[in-house]
């Protein structure tokens, strides 16, 4: 489970590379902005790490995405 | 460039979500990329069928306007006014959609700050009348420079609008 649509989890940064946990699944991302630093929520769309977002809104939109998949299923 | 291709520049982005919701799969989201960055041809039949949201909001929008939803006037018009409009509405899928998402899902008009290899740093004034940077692919517009004017569309910059 991991996309542009849910925000992920910085784990790991090593030079302009940034390991990203979307629960428990790990993905390699493009850093690019220097005030990211692990620990932090970003959004990623093809690699890149897009944006920062702040710790309260990654949640609730991880929430949500939870609730609608669930819905579907 | 052709007006399918054109629809597909902007609308691709949002195909990740699509691909989110199961509605295509991943072979079928780096067909269209493939298609979107080399200006391959793809039928109208498909575009519809896989944008069907997009889709039922230009034809509504055509029929306003007594234009075919096929017009690039039409087209153009949706993604820099209609569609900023729908999700500000929260109308169709935007309504359950996460804030973030609707932020991302926007096209603004940004200005590029700095350019790193592929990825142009942009600066915009958000809904919130606060500026707001993002990263943004430039697979679409390999030739934009600091100083110019993008439109973006989730992590990629779609098309100049002004040039420095």
């Amino acid at each position: 489970m991991m996309c542009l649509a849910i925000p992920g989890k910085i784990t790991k940064i090593v030079g302009d590379s940034a390991t990203v946990d979307y629960g428990g699944e790990q993905r390699e991302a493009k850093l690019i902005n220097q005030d990211i630093k692990v620990g932090d929520y970003v959004v990623v769309q093809n690699k890149l790490i897009l944006l920062k977002l702040p710790e309260e809104q990654a949640l609730e939109s991880i929430e949500l995405w939870k609730k609608a998949l669930q819905n579907e299923d | 460039m052709k007006i399918e291709n054109y629809f597909l520049r902007y609308a691709y982005p949002c195909a990740y979500i699509l691909m989110q919701l199961k509605e295509i799969t991943q072979e079928e989201l780096d067909e269209l990329e493939d298609t979107a960055i080399n200006n391959r041809e793809i039928s109208r039949e498909r575009l519809e069928k896989i944008f069907h949201n997009a889709f039922h909001h230009i034809g509504e929008l055509a029929k306003k306007k007594n234009k075919d939803k096929w017009n690039l006037d039409i087209i153009r018009y949706y993604f820099h006014r209609y569609h900023n409009k729908i999700i500000d509405e929260k109308r169709g899928i935007y309504a359950q959609t996460p804030m973030m998402l609707n932020e991302l899902s926007r096209v603004e008009v940004a200005k590029i700050i700095d350019k790193k290899d592929k990825v142009l740093v942009v600066e915009y004034l958000g809904k919130d009348m606060k500026m707001k940077n993002r990263n943004v692919h430039n697979s679409f517009v390999p030739q934009a420079k600091v100083g110019d004017h993008v439109t973006i569309h989730y992590g990629y910059a779609v098309e100049i609008v002004g040039t420095s």
